[in-house]
């Protein structure tokens, strides 16, 4: 338990830092909201016929930004990319912060299992981010009615936080991975955030091709499609793909942690 | 000579592999995206003529700007922008918290070299690996430019941006390393600073309707679209950049060689 309580203690700051910028995205990107043209100009008509490329990388694919369920998602997107990119932070600080820190032989001499202490830091993090996610569903709905929208949201709310959980659950897993597998701590972070920068490229490359088929598997910021999203639907294979990949990837991380050379390095 | 020497060799590796990127991604914009994108405007065009009259001949204005080379350069410079920030960012922090990382300030305090040598050769040798790294950037933006067969004097000016942009981050970068009390990830720090400015840029795309300033966002000091149109980013917004610069930096030299050499 004391694990846990400190490990929440240290990463409040943080914490508080990435609410800050979630709440900035959501509240401020929901007041950019049109609706259907002011003073008959149509702007959507405009985007409608930019090449899909475009919108791929402001995240538009697929989303039809006339109502305002189409236009959170393009929001959803950013946010999905924010939450990720917290739980990656999460997840390298969780493996390395004594040995980033040096003072790993305070906590791995103590008389607790490498395993429990791992899975103790590991929880808490977790906790973390099941909060800063519940943000994320709870952001976007007090945005839309703070902001006095008729049209209902909820469904796509919920829908896009399923999705945006079980992405930065997969983001976290492959970082503790990483992390428990690189030799000095600035190497998990780097590989980290290079899988992600993979990730988010090949989401583009997705969104860009309308059937991108198995490229699919390794964009996970596209796990979930907007279009299918939007159209009330959230894939259960690939909610099974990344709950397993999830949790598979969290055990061998586990397991290998317990045979880590730890150096203070 | 050894200081530059040294910090030279440990970035030049990571330096190479983000000029790499960032000239990547602007070819993949220019050669890659351009030729479709330019494809829709006529379309495009039609749908502007179908507006009310002194909103088409506006908006049609801008319109004609993305849609050109210079243009769609200056599109395609943001998304080079908030990687390039993110690359100065960790240039400096890994330069300047080295010692701190490693837990050996001592190690280097105490060699016979005065701090403000130390801390002038770290900073030279941070803006020289920018610099290299910008040459080439620049380069291959002339060379996709003059592909083009278009020529605006400013578009030399234009591509410089990135540096200008960087300049700025490396000397928060700077700051951030010397201020923080420890720093555990160079990537995390710099990650952190680039995502920070990303989402000022986001609040200032968002807030330019009620307040048209934007002081707030770094990111958009030195936009290529705007030197297109108006002939210059705006006296403002310069002479904003050189008082961050010049802020961030003074207010770490004073830290740097005067702070307690605390190697716990």
């Amino acid at each position: 338990m004391n694990i846990i309580r400190r490990e929440l203690k240290t990463n409040l700051k943080p914490f508080a830092f990435w609410t800050a910028g979630l709440f900035i995205l959501t509240f401020v990107g929901m007041t950019k909201y049109l609706g259907v043209g002011a003073e008959g100009v149509d702007l959507n008509a405009i985007s409608d016929r930019f090449p899909r490329v475009i919108l791929a990388f402001i995240g538009m694919a697929d989303a039809d930004t006339r109502t305002l369920s189409g236009f959170y998602a393009v929001i959803a997107y950013f946010a999905a990319i924010c939450v990720s990119l917290y739980s990656l932070s999460l997840g390298f600080n969780a493996v390395s912060r004594e040995a980033a820190d040096k003072t790993y032989e305070f906590l791995f001499t103590k008389p607790r299992k490498r395993r429990d202490i791992l899975s103790a830091k590991l929880g808490a993090a977790v906790i973390l981010i099941t909060l800063f996610n519940l943000l994320n569903c709870v952001f976007p709905l007090a945005a839309a009615s703070a902001l006095g929208f008729r049209e209902d949201i909820s469904r796509e709310v919920l829908l896009f936080y399923a999705a945006a959980y079980l992405v930065s659950m997969l983001f976290f897993s492959i970082s503790v991975l990483l992390s428990v597998l690189a030799r000095e701590a600035e190497q998990g972070a780097r590989r980290a955030n290079l899988v992600f920068v993979f990730a988010f490229v090949m989401g583009v490359v997705c969104d860009t091709l309308e059937n991108p088929g198995a490229l699919r598997l390794l964009s996970p910021l596209r796990y979930f499609a907007t279009s299918e999203l939007l159209s009330g639907r959230l894939s259960p294979s690939y909610a099974a793909l990344c709950i397993l990949l999830t949790v598979a990837t969290g055990a061998l991380a586990i397991r290998l942690f317990e045979r880590k050379d730890l150096t203070a390095a | 000579m050894s200081i530059l020497r040294f910090e030279i060799r440990s970035q030049i590796r990571t330096a190479a592999v983000w000029t790499a990127a960032s000239a990547l991604i602007i070819s993949v914009f220019m050669l890659g995206v351009y030729p479709v994108f330019l494809e829709s405007y006529s379309e495009i065009k039609n749908i502007i003529a179908g507006f009310p009259k002194e909103f088409a001949e506006v908006f049609g204005l801008e319109m004609d700007m993305l849609f050109s080379f210079e243009g769609f350069y200056g599109f395609g410079s943001f998304y080079v922008f908030v990687f390039g920030a993110a690359a100065a960012a960790s240039l400096a922090v890994s330069v300047f918290a080295r010692e701190k990382r490693a837990k050996c300030i001592d190690f280097i305090f105490t060699k016979p070299i005065s701090r403000r040598n130390i801390f002038a050769l770290k900073l030279l040798s941070v803006v020289a690996v920018l610099a290299a790294s910008n040459i080439v950037y620049v380069a291959v933006s002339m060379l996709i430019y003059s592909f083009n067969g278009r020529s605006d004097g400013r578009f030399f000016l234009a591509a410089c941006t990135l540096f200008f942009t960087q300049l700025m981050f490396l000397s928060a970068g700077v700051l951030a390393a010397v201020y923080m009390k420890r720093v555990r990830s160079v990537s995390g720090t710099a990650a952190a600073i680039a995502f920070g400015a990303f989402l000022l840029s986001a609040l200032s795309s968002i807030l330019e309707d009620v307040y048209p300033d934007y002081f707030y966002a770094p990111l958009k000091y030195f936009d290529p679209i705007k030197l297109f149109l108006n002939g210059s980013f705006g006296a403002k917004y310069v002479f904003c950049a050189i008082a961050i610069i010049a802020s961030c930096l003074a207010a770490s030299f004073f830290r740097y060689t005067k702070s307690d050499a605390k190697s716990a």
